[in-house]
């Protein structure tokens, strides 16, 4: 085949006029701006607090800085019995109002471990240990298992119950961890 | 006047816009916590049942559960199981019933804990529940409360049933856990 250069070159040339034409095909950008010079770091209204529960010790409750995460490392259960730690932590408003809440087992990646030799995990929120329940049954497991959003009126601590049972076939070395998310709603 | 298709249409896609659109506008200021558990262990059972010398018990895996049958009429089944305490920490101990069959046939039947000193229970008294749940009794380090029945009768032949949880309880605390005891009564 012979291949002709004359026209080649005129072909490559009108492609590369083309490319720098689409480059040169310029936007009109107008540039705005959002000042915003005083975002303060606030106290929480609403905190996990050991204050008032019972059972944070037993479940090895560790409250982070500014109350607004909790984590448990001693939580157990023996195999086909449940386990019950009726005031786990507490979740405390200090404002003068009312706030809505909403505690959820978000995502099915929020747990991980031997989770097919667990029988169940619920978590129940109620007013006092054993007391009266607020919102509905979080399933630990099933995602966007929430308690629903409620109000937390002013000044008070409510507490968070967990009920744990592992299958009758559960070993002593299986564990699991669970990742909860509280939802506080307003400023 | 009748509206057409393409109206209804039109009007369909206006409420869905109004309504889609309008909704993320209503924005609100939230706050996310997180709560870790990390980890929740499955350990052996520091209190465990053992059968008893009276009855017939069964003893369930990991031995946290059972079931006990007995007949009537008899005045003591002593003992149909056994709480075993094999750690040194104390903890609190009861009954409670969460649910019942045919107790209507049962004229008399108590169950008790006892270890020297007795702690009734359960009681039934002319076919109803009298006494549902029992008071906290003491089981200390590498103890041991036995379970008994007493003046089991019934007024009429048939099966009954009590479904009751034992409840271990760390003291001071409300911390506890539960343990499925089945009471079969011929």
């Amino acid at each position: 085949m012979k291949i002709n250069y004359k026209k080649s070159l005129k072909l490559i040339t009108l492609l590369i006029s083309a490319l720098l034409i689409a480059t040169a095909s310029a936007s009109v950008y107008n540039y705005m701006y959002m000042q915003n010079s005083n975002i303060a770091a606030e106290a929480a209204k609403v905190k996990f607090t050991t204050t008032g529960a019972g059972d944070a010790t037993a479940a090895g409750a560790t409250v982070g800085t500014n109350g607004t995460y909790v984590s448990f490392n001693s939580m157990a259960g023996w195999p086909n019995s449940t386990r019950t730690y009726q005031a786990a932590i507490g979740i405390e408003n200090t404002a003068a109002s009312a706030y809505t809440i909403e505690l959820k087992f978000d995502l099915a990646g929020d747990w991980s471990g031997q989770t097919a030799n667990v029988e169940s995990i619920t978590v129940i929120v109620r007013n006092t240990a054993g007391g009266t329940q607020y919102g509905t049954t979080i399933t630990v497991g099933t995602a966007g298992s929430s308690t629903g959003t409620f109000s937390l009126p002013a000044t008070t601590t409510y507490v968070v119950e967990w009920n744990i049972k592992w299958k009758a076939t559960a070993l002593s070395t299986d564990k699991v961890s669970v990742k909860l998310t509280l939802i506080v709603t307003g400023e | 006047m009748e509206v057409p298709i393409r109206g209804w249409s039109l009007v369909l896609l206006n409420v869905f816009l109004l309504v889609s659109l309008l909704l993320p506008v209503n924005g609100n200021a939230l706050n996310v916590y997180y709560s870790l558990a990390s980890p929740i262990s499955a350990e052996t059972p520091k209190v465990i049942l053992q059968s008893g010398t009276a009855g017939t018990s069964t003893i369930y895996m990991n031995n946290t559960s059972a079931k006990v049958s007995v007949s009537a009429p008899s005045p003591t089944y002593d003992y149909v199981l056994k709480i075993v305490n094999q750690v040194a920490n104390n903890w609190k101990a009861n009954l409670k019933v969460y649910d019942s069959f045919n107790i209507g046939r049962l004229s008399n039947t108590t169950i008790s804990f006892h270890d020297g000193s007795t702690s009734n229970q359960i009681i039934i008294n002319g076919g109803i529940i009298t006494q549902s749940e029992g008071p906290q009794y003491d089981l200390v380090g590498s103890a041991t409360i036995y379970i008994s029945m007493s003046n089991v009768q019934a007024s009429a032949s048939g099966t009954s049933y009590l479904y009751v949880y034992l409840k271990i309880l760390v003291p001071d605390t409300s911390t506890y856990s539960l343990y499925i005891i089945t009471f079969e009564i011929t």
